[in-house]
């Protein structure tokens, strides 16, 4: 935290700063352990997924596969961990169950018989989530001289049952929203069809069900990490814990907003690492005056101790809220569709869609009345309230 | 990216050849719909998009010699209720009841989706980078988009757009605004309320707005409908600075004393006048070996060292912290400065406590004749200072204030968490002597200076130094002097943080520092000097509270214990020339430290990382009783042999102890640093320097020139380990690692003296280099590895000139090289919940580019009468006249999944100043 403050301060004095893209010259050549993963109370299975550091051009997983992952308690129970899918490794149904009180480790031999273990951490006692909730924010912005609107999210917990209870949040959004226009009608090979009355031959045409065309829901994770402790509060009860901050600028809100809050009871020296990561990663947005060091992770060689790893093999117990916001009475800045390089439609790009407006019809992409385009599914998802 | 395609049909290449103004006649025919459409697309270039339902049978009956085709067109499907229409590029399109839009609607010209936006951004942006929340410089900027009017009606009607023109500072309005809308090549001119109306066609446009004394800044509009628009607009303005002052003179080749410079008060007004404030301290930066991890820092290195191994005191008051604003500024006015001593080797044993070097600044003595005051403005601060005779035995007074008045620059900085804070500071000197008698002197000696921040987030801060010292000379006779001084000094920083409710809080820190010396000199006859001495300090570190800030902070309110400090020495220097040629300075001194309650020491076990968790023992030792003790012994020697009347060798050898650490974990030192006492679980550090040099004069004197080299080891050096915290932190030394600092190097130096032109130009090679690595426990930076300081910059170059034209004009230039600064640079990605984590190399492994700079200054004197009231003297200075970006560190960002990097420059631009100064008198006094 107290770095950051410098870091904004230096910011106040800067009379002339400028920023400039540099060509990095990289040493490539590092490959190091990342493991990602963990064990909770929810039933399993669980996974880890097991994959090495890319050079910082071309950032895919490297999946690290063929090892021996075992999850271990400390009451002697273990499971072996089955490789699914490149790099994952997932206990099977009705396998291993993450019990609170309980301490589990992990331990991992590569293909080329190192190996790797982390030390036996305890899984604590959950805490409840009192509520999330959203104020309407406007947040200052150049851009928009009277704010860019949007939802904050905070978090209340309930108390917890001891004193210093540590805190991982996962965030999981879903939204509904529409596609910028409703498709009124087709134009296919000489044929025009309506939506209103030819609803067979376009499902034929576009393999499509027009019901759904224009209204999706898209479920994503919250690119962020938020964490919190209860240890240096005078009741171990978190209230008003800043979450992510949702705007305008995009379709998010535009209709109805659901937010999943995970929220993972977890040990200190977890809460440490992920602590550490959150002050990286939000540190690279300002003039980076934090001597920046590699987060080792809590996986470690068992015959080298100075190999590093990425990554932690996280132990917590879970509690789960999910709430919905309608749309935010207030100004949206998110764009729709705009006009682009002209298409010859001689070419024959067919169907083409149009769509109907004040009395006359017009043509557009598909992208403008088909929803999924914007990465959403068309079907309601269960969880979903309206 | 998504598109909306219109109607714009490309017909490559085709040049329709009709009737004038594209008119087609059709002639007299009976054909079928599909046999029509053959032939004419086939005759004409055109094209018929149509249903093929709603045309099923229909026939093509022309009983006219010739009609137009749309008319043919219309007669035959009105029955049907087939709309017919046509584009410009002979498109056709004939669909059941509803026309489709030949022209493009409205609705269509939709503002540039993000992606699109970024793209703009980028390409009108010269740094190619686009983020709003960073500080940039844009040639030109397209402000996002203004939307008009509501987009669920469409309306083919023209809107009406009525716009206002603003400071975005205020929102007052800006008049006389020049608005081009380039779509229509039309130019409006805002109103005496800033408005300008504007009727339009619904689309898109781009507005540029333009007037004197404000940035032009264009707009994107999109209008679906009347509606209100506001365009925000920045006032321009030029950013200027002041300027810095110096000059050195030196005994060179006669002492034994290697690595000094010494600085008057003659030749600080003798010297360049470049960067801000006439600054010693600045000007010490120019001096070989030292430097700093860039033009932001609130410390400096010497030789190798960290820069909480830097001594600083002024008439005998120790000073925590002696940068304003980061470091921009130097916490008092030199117009104050009599002399500035600078030791950075052969550190007199007088002085001890810290390891690398000494500042030693001596205030000015008031004037005890007459009253006069000396003033100068500059852009950012003024100063004041006024002198004069108490009474007519002698006795004098000097006071000096200084105050910054920058907020106004801070407004103009293209970013909001700049713009929405406060920064400000003050300083005051005051300095009383008295002459008691022949053989007495009394000098009182006060010092206050502040800094306050308001910053954005909801963070503020707020720093003083404070200083007090009273001194004692006493002449017994000719030969044998006695001084005494007691000082004290304070430093204080206060923080107060309500970025998160919950987590609201405020917490300080402070130091408080007594110190009593006594000295004895006496001189031989035979030259020989003896000094003894003694000296006490008392220091205590209060690291406050951390306490909760408001009601809704459920903070629990943290109380550290103090700590305190007693260290007593004894000291005795004995000069000896030994010949003609040879002479020797011999220093020892030693140290009693004693670490002392009321405080609950922890014991660690042995082996094993200091941790919370490997505590075995918590001891409370009452108060004023000696929890460890430590006892040491200083030195000083040093050696000169002139070879020739003009050419000197020396050596020199010093051990020193250094009891009081910063707490730092960033890479340039802050205000924020909390500082540390030695302690049971922490050792002194201990550095050793060895040095030798040639010393060689030319023209009398005029020319010196010298190259000296040293080779440094500290042990025991205070490094944090990564991601340490001290804020909160009640047992600090969990979170350090002591380790070793190694640094050496050859320093070269040509200076020339007062005349027409005087200056120097120096070279240094060195390097620094620090291991933090503890074998037995296992605790370690950087893997173990040993890693370049922050501030190790191999080859560094300076220049400073003077050339005075005539008695009242005089130029000035500062050459600066050196090489960039270690960094950490990011080698690997990795990925941890989906969100993107960087790896980094070893620490330190990268380079930034190096650094250059050049400054010139011009200074014109008022004129030289005897008798006159007051002489003025203007300067006029550019700092970094190149405007060459330096950097100053990097950013790593990941821009679509690459891991990009910018570096940041600050003041990485010319920088003009100009200052008037002004003072009673003419220009000698």
């Amino acid at each position: 935290m107290k770095t950051k403050h410098v870091l904004i301060a230096f910011f106040v004095i800067v009379i002339v700063a400028c920023k400039d893209e540099f060509l990095l010259n990289f040493d490539t050549n590092q490959k190091i352990l990342v493991v990602e993963g963990g064990i909770t109370n929810l039933e399993g299975p669980y996974a880890v997924r097991l994959s090495t550091t890319l050079p910082v051009n071309q950032p895919l997983r490297i999946p690290l596969e063929n090892c021996r992952v075992t999850i271990s308690d400390n009451t002697g129970v273990s499971e072996v961990l089955t490789e699914t899918e490149p790099g994952v490794y997932k206990t099977v149904v009705g396998g291993i169950r993450g019990i609170i009180g309980k301490e589990y480790s992990l331990l991992v031999t590569t293909p080329d018989g190192k190996k790797y273990e982390t030390g036996f951490e305890k899984m604590e006692e959950s805490v409840g989530i009192d509520t999330v909730y959203a104020e309407l924010n406007y947040k200052e912005s150049l851009d928009y001289p009277f704010g860019l609107p949007g939802y904050q999210f905070y978090i209340n917990t309930q108390p917890g049952q001891k004193a210093d209870n540590y805190f991982l949040w996962d965030l999981t959004e879903t939204y509904q929203y529409d596609a910028d226009y409703r498709l009124y009608a087709l134009y296919y090979y000489g044929d025009i069809f309506y939506t209103k009355s030819d609803m067979e031959q376009i499902e034929d045409i576009v393999k499509l069900n027009y019901d759904t065309l224009f209204t999706c829901w898209k479920t994503e994770t919250v690119k962020d990490i938020f964490t919190g402790h209860t240890s240096n509060l005078s009741t171990p009860v978190i209230n008003r814990q800043p979450l992510h901050f949702v705007s305008t600028e995009t379709k998010k809100l535009s209709v109805r907003y659901g937010l999943l809050v995970q929220q993972y009871a977890v040990s200190k020296k977890a809460y440490q690492f992920w602590k550490s990561i959150r002050e990286q990663i939000s540190d690279e947005s300002f003039l980076n005056t934090r001597q920046p060091y590699n987060i080792a992770g809590n996986l470690e060689n068992v015959a080298d101790t100075r190999e590093i790893t990425y990554g932690f093999f996280t132990v917590a117990s879970v509690a789960e809220k999910r709430v919905f916001y309608n749309k935010p009475n207030a100004a949206f800045y998110f764009e729709k569709g705009y006009t682009a390089e002209p298409i010859d439609l001689h070419k024959k790009q067919q169907p083409v869609y149009l769509v109907l407006e004040e009395n006359a019809m017009y043509f557009v992409h598909k992208d403008c009345v088909d929803c999924r385009t914007e990465g959403g599914v068309a079907h309601k998802p269960d969880f979903w309230i309206d | 990216m998504r598109f909306v395609f219109l109607l714009f049909i490309v017909l490559p290449g085709i040049v329709i050849a009709q009737e004038p103004e594209n008119q087609i006649f059709v002639t007299r025919q009976n054909t079928s719909w599909e046999e029509f459409v053959r032939q004419m697309e086939q005759k004409f270039e055109i094209h018929f998009f149509y249903d093929h339902i709603a045309t099923e049978n229909v026939r093509i009956n022309v009983q006219v010699e010739r009609i137009l085709l749309e008319q043919l067109l219309e007669q035959t499907f009105v029955e049907k209720d087939v709309k017919v229409s046509k584009d410009t590029d002979g498109n056709y399109f004939l669909f059941p009841k509803f026309a489709l839009k030949p022209t493009v609607a409205s609705k269509f010209f939709h503002a540039p989706d993000s992606e699109y936006k970024t793209r703009v951004n980028e390409q009108n942006n010269n740094d190619k980078y686009s983020n709003d929340t960073f500080l940039k410089t844009y040639n030109e900027y397209i402000a996002g988009t203004v939307v008009v009017g509501t987009d669920n009606i469409t309306k083919n009607r023209n809107a009406r757009v009525k716009g206002f023109v603003f400071n975005s500072e205020d929102g007052t309005p800006v008049d006389l605004a020049r608005v081009f809308i380039a779509e229509l090549n039309e130019v409006l001119v805002t109103n005496g309320s800033g408005e300008f109306e504007l009727e339009v066609a619904p689309g898109n446009y781009t507005l540029t707005i333009n007037s004197l004394g404000w940035h032009e800044k264009s707009f994107k509009l999109t209008v679906f409908s009347s509606g209100d628009a506001n365009f925000p607009m920045r006032v321009k303005s030029i950013l200027l600075d002041e300027t810095v002052v110096t000059a050195e003179r030196n005994q060179n080749l006669s002492t034994t004393t290697m690595g000094f410079e010494k600085i008057t008060a003659k030749a600080i007004k003798e010297m360049p006048v470049v960067l801000g404030e006439k600054d010693v301290v600045k000007m010490a930066l120019l001096l070989p070996g030292v430097q700093t991890t860039g033009e932001i820092s609130s410390g400096f290195n010497v030789r190798g060292s960290p820069s909480d191994q830097n001594m600083f005191i002024i008439n005998d008051v120790s000073i925590y912290n002696s940068s304003h604003l980061f470091g921009l500024f130097t916490t008092f006015n030199s117009d104050a400065i009599s002399e500035f001593k600078f030791y950075k080797n052969s550190i007199p044993v007088e002085y001890g406590g810290l390891l690398s070097s000494v500042f030693d600044i001596d205030v000015k003595t008031g004037n005890s004749q007459n009253f006069s005051v000396r003033a100068g403005v500059g852009p950012t601060s003024a100063r004041a200072m006024a002198e004069g005779p108490i009474t007519n035995n002698g006795s004098s007074y000097m006071v000096s204030f200084r105050s910054s008045y920058s907020d106004w620059m801070l407004r103009q900085v293209d970013n909001l968490e700049v713009r929405n804070s406060s920064a400000s500071f003050q300083d005051a000197l005051m300095n009383f002597n008295f002459p008691l008698g022949e053989k007495n002197k009394l000098n009182l000696f006060l010092y206050w200076s502040r800094d306050y921040a308001d910053l954005f987030l909801g963070i503020q801060n707020e720093y003083r130094n404070l200083g007090a010292s009273i001194g004692w000379t006493h002449n017994f006779n000719k030969k044998l002097t006695s001084e005494l001084n007691l000082a004290s000094s304070q430093y204080t920083y206060n923080e107060s943080n309500i970025e998160v409710e919950y987590l609201a809080n405020q917490h300080s820190f402070d130091i408080a520092h007594y110190e009593a010396k006594w000295k004895l000199l006496y001189s031989f006859a035979s030259g020989k000097k003896l000094e003894l001495g003694w000296n006490s300090k008392f220091i205590r570190i209060s690291n406050g509270d951390f306490l909760p800030l408001y009601n809704q902070s459920t903070l629990n309110p943290l109380t550290f214990e103090p700590e305190q400090s007693v260290s007593s020495s004894i000291f005795a220097t004995y000069r000896w020339d030994v010949s003609a040629r040879f002479s020797v300075d011999a220093g020892l001194r030693a140290t009693r430290y004693a670490y002392l309650g009321p405080k609950t020491v922890f014991s660690y076990m042995k082996n094993e990382p200091k941790s919370i968790d490997n505590i075995t023992d918590t001891t409370f030792y009452p108060k004023n009783s000696v929890i460890n003790n430590n006892q040491n012994i200083d030195c000083n020697f040093a050696a000169k042999y002139e070879l020739t009347n003009n050419l000197s060798f020396k050596a020199g050898y010093n051990l020193l102890h250094q009891y009081t650490f910063m707490l730092s974990n960033t890479v340039s030192v802050s205000p924020s640093s909390k500082w540390k006492l030695s302690d049971p679980n922490l050792t002194p550090m201990q550095g050793e320097q060895f040095s030798a040099g040639l010393y060689k004069n030319f023209a009398n004197g005029k020319i010196e020139t010298s190259v000296e080299a040293y080779y440094k080891k500290v042990k025991h050096l205070v490094e944090y380990k990564d991601g340490a915290e001290f804020v909160t932190n009640p047992v600090p030394e969990t979170n350090i690692i002591q380790g070793k600092l190694r640094s050496y190097g050859v320093e070269f130096m040509l200076k020339k003296k007062m005349d027409k032109l005087s200056g120097w130009l120096n070279y240094t090679w060195s390097k620094a280099e620090v291991t933090a690595f503890n074998p037995v426990t296992g605790e370690m930076n950087n893997q173990g590895y040993s890693y370049p300081a922050n501030y190790d910059r191999p080859h560094a170059a300076n220049m400073t000139l003077n050339y005075k034209l005539s008695k009242r004009l005089s130029f000035s230039a500062n050459l600066v090289y050196s090489t960039g600064r270690p960094i950490t640079y990011p080698s690997s990605v990795y990925y941890l919940n989906d969100v993107q984590i960087t790896g980094f190399s070893k620490r330190n492994d990268y380079r930034l580019p190096d650094y250059f700079r050049t400054d010139i200054s011009i200074s014109l004197e008022g004129n030289l009468k005897k008798n006159k009231l007051a002489h003025g003297f203007w300067s006029l200075s550019f700092y970094n006249l190149t405007g060459r970006r330096n950097a100053y560190s990097m950013v790593f960002q990941n821009v679509d999944g690459e891991i990009k990097g910018y570096k940041i420059s600050i003041l990485g631009a010319m920088i003009p100043s100009l200052n008037y100064n002004l003072k009673l008198g003419n220009y000698e006094n």
